[in-house]
């Protein structure tokens, strides 16, 4: 089994820095989403990870290696920043050639993987930006890592493509550690095991995202006749809104409503559940990092 | 990687093949202006009278100097999109990064310099004699000389000092293109002020400094290369 361990690592540019102190371990496979509002630290902590920037303080171990040291541990690991990273004046083949030539890998099997076999004879700077993020992908997949660092990969890209590219994902997390970045609370909780949550540069939370619960919950109702005499719900839009503190009291809501003739043609939570946490203020920092390396 | 300063070098003119055309031009009148009197006059005193030799040096160096100036594109070109970036994932320090652009540099510099040497050889040997032969061989020397010491000198402190990477208002070219050009105009102004053996004295004494300045700056890079220079 792999592992990756930060243990206080303090990170940035410069000599400024952006992450403080950060420590966790991760050491199952699985999809860990990283959250954080514009300038968290999300991409400081994955080029720490990736071996790109030295940490300050602290370490970086992949598999009890150290990432700044160890060349080994570095071709365990894998980096999609943000950036397409691809020479554009190359086709998407020579590109994907280009870096398999010093990666190894092969970049028939990557053009596969992302069904790019009728873009792979186009120039990159050719491509929309969507192929452009696809054809940035598959130089991901040139070889098999333990570790992917993906850092807002369906950023720019429409939702069928989206779709496609976490379902890759998805099924890369059976055996892989992959850290996601992302700005979209509903991908996150769509493709997420684990959420660790940053916010200017600690770790304000990590669990298992199935444990996070909101404090309230809104539930958008759609139904044949006016239910707000029924429950306490208000009209917004197309739906009539209830504010329950449980799932089981949105139930008896709903119970309440069919035993009353109401036809109800829609029930849906309107607020993500992460939603709480990028308006909540930091929370204990070391008590939720002591935490999060026991949940790993 | 094999053959790494040929791939930059093959990228940087996919990229950007006008500097180098212009270079080849500009070599080329270099070469013209050097060869021509030559073969007209069948007099080699002629040019060295005449500072025709020194001219068409400071010609033929700034060709070797543009032909260069792709791959100082494809640098910044590469560090915008992510490129340096993603190479420094791969486990690439900034030294090996930094290398291969140097080397595509000198690379794309030493296929001018030998078409710059080879026209000029081959005239001398039409020519027959072995002044021409001699004053041939010295001028390639001091043109090498010039321009690979300046073509170093502009890829190491572009990479050294990433504030060079920038571009002036108005201007296609990276900062770090204005430190080779002034050298190169000296060349120039004192091919009209000096005589011919005291011009090439002087001008292998600014190829040493300039060159010298490129070995400092290169010993200096593993200090002033600094990862986060590399970053988009």
């Amino acid at each position: 089994m792999h592992a990756l361990e930060l243990n206080n690592v303090t990170s940035g540019y410069n000599g400024q820095a952006v992450l403080h102190d950060i420590s966790f371990k991760l050491n199952e496979p699985s999809i860990y989403v990283v959250l954080g509002p514009n300038g968290a630290g999300k991409t400081t902590m994955f080029r720490t990870i990736a071996g790109i920037l030295e940490p300050f303080s602290g370490k970086v171990l992949f598999d009890d290696q150290n990432i700044t040291t160890s060349d080994k541990a570095r071709t365990k690991i894998s980096y999609l920043s943000q950036f397409n990273a691809m020479p554009e004046e190359m086709t998407v083949y020579n590109g994907l050639k280009f870096y398999s030539d010093i990666e190894g890998g092969s970049p028939d099997k990557a053009i596969d993987l992302l069904d790019l076999g009728q873009l792979k004879n186009k120039r990159f700077s050719d491509l929309s930006q969507g192929q452009k993020k696809r054809a940035a992908i598959a130089k991901v997949f040139l070889r098999e890592r333990d570790l992917y660092l993906l850092d807002e990969p369906t950023a720019n890209l429409d939702p069928a493509v989206s779709k496609e590219i976490r379902e890759i994902i998805l099924k890369l997390s059976k055996d892989k550690m992959i850290l996601y970045s992302s700005h979209n609370l509903y991908e996150a909780t769509d493709i997420g095991t684990y959420l660790i949550l940053i916010k200017n540069g600690s770790v304000t939370l990590f669990d298992k995202i199935s444990n996070i619960k909101p404090k309230q919950y809104r539930v958008g109702i759609k139904a044949s006749t006016d239910i707000s005499k029924i429950v306490d719900a208000q009209r917004e839009g197309d739906y009539f809104v209830l504010n329950v503190s449980s799932p089981e009291e949105a139930g008896l809501a709903l119970k309440k409503l069919v035993e009353n003739g109401i036809l109800v043609t829609e029930m849906r939570q309107l607020d993500n559940q992460l939603q709480e946490l990028f308006e909540t203020p930091n929370v204990n920092v070391e008590k939720t990092q002591k935490e999060s390396q026991q949940v790993a | 990687m094999p053959n790494s300063a040929l791939i930059f070098a093959k990228r940087s003119l996919s990229l950007s093949r006008i500097q180098f055309v212009m270079g080849i031009v500009i070599a080329s009148a270099g070469i013209l202006l050097f060869n021509i009197g030559k073969l007209l006059t069948r007099n080699v005193h002629v040019l060295v009278n005449g500072q025709v030799a020194l001219l068409s040096v400071s010609l033929m160096a700034e060709g070797i100097l543009l032909s260069s100036f792709p791959v100082i594109l494809l640098y910044v070109y590469d560090k915008n999109n992510g490129v340096l970036e993603y190479l420094l994932s791969l486990g690439w320090n900034q030294e090996d990064i930094f290398k291969r652009y140097l080397e595509a540099a000198l690379f794309l510099a030493l296929t001018i310099f030998i078409y710059e040497l080879a026209v000029n050889v081959a005239v001398s040997v039409v020519i027959g004699t072995s002044v021409a032969l001699i004053l041939s061989l010295v001028v390639s020397v001091v043109t090498a000389a010039l321009g690979f010491a300046v073509v170093s000198f502009v890829t190491v402190a572009m990479v050294d000092f990433s504030s060079l990477l920038k571009q002036r208002v108005g201007a296609n070219s990276p900062l770090a293109y204005t430190l080779g050009a002034p050298i190169i105009a000296l060349t120039f102004l004192l091919a009209f002020i000096l005589p011919f053996f005291t011009g090439v004295l002087i001008e292998l004494l600014i190829a040493g400094v300039v060159g010298a300045l490129s070995i400092v700056l290169l010993m200096l890079s593993s200090r002033l290369i600094r990862r986060e220079k590399m970053l988009p």
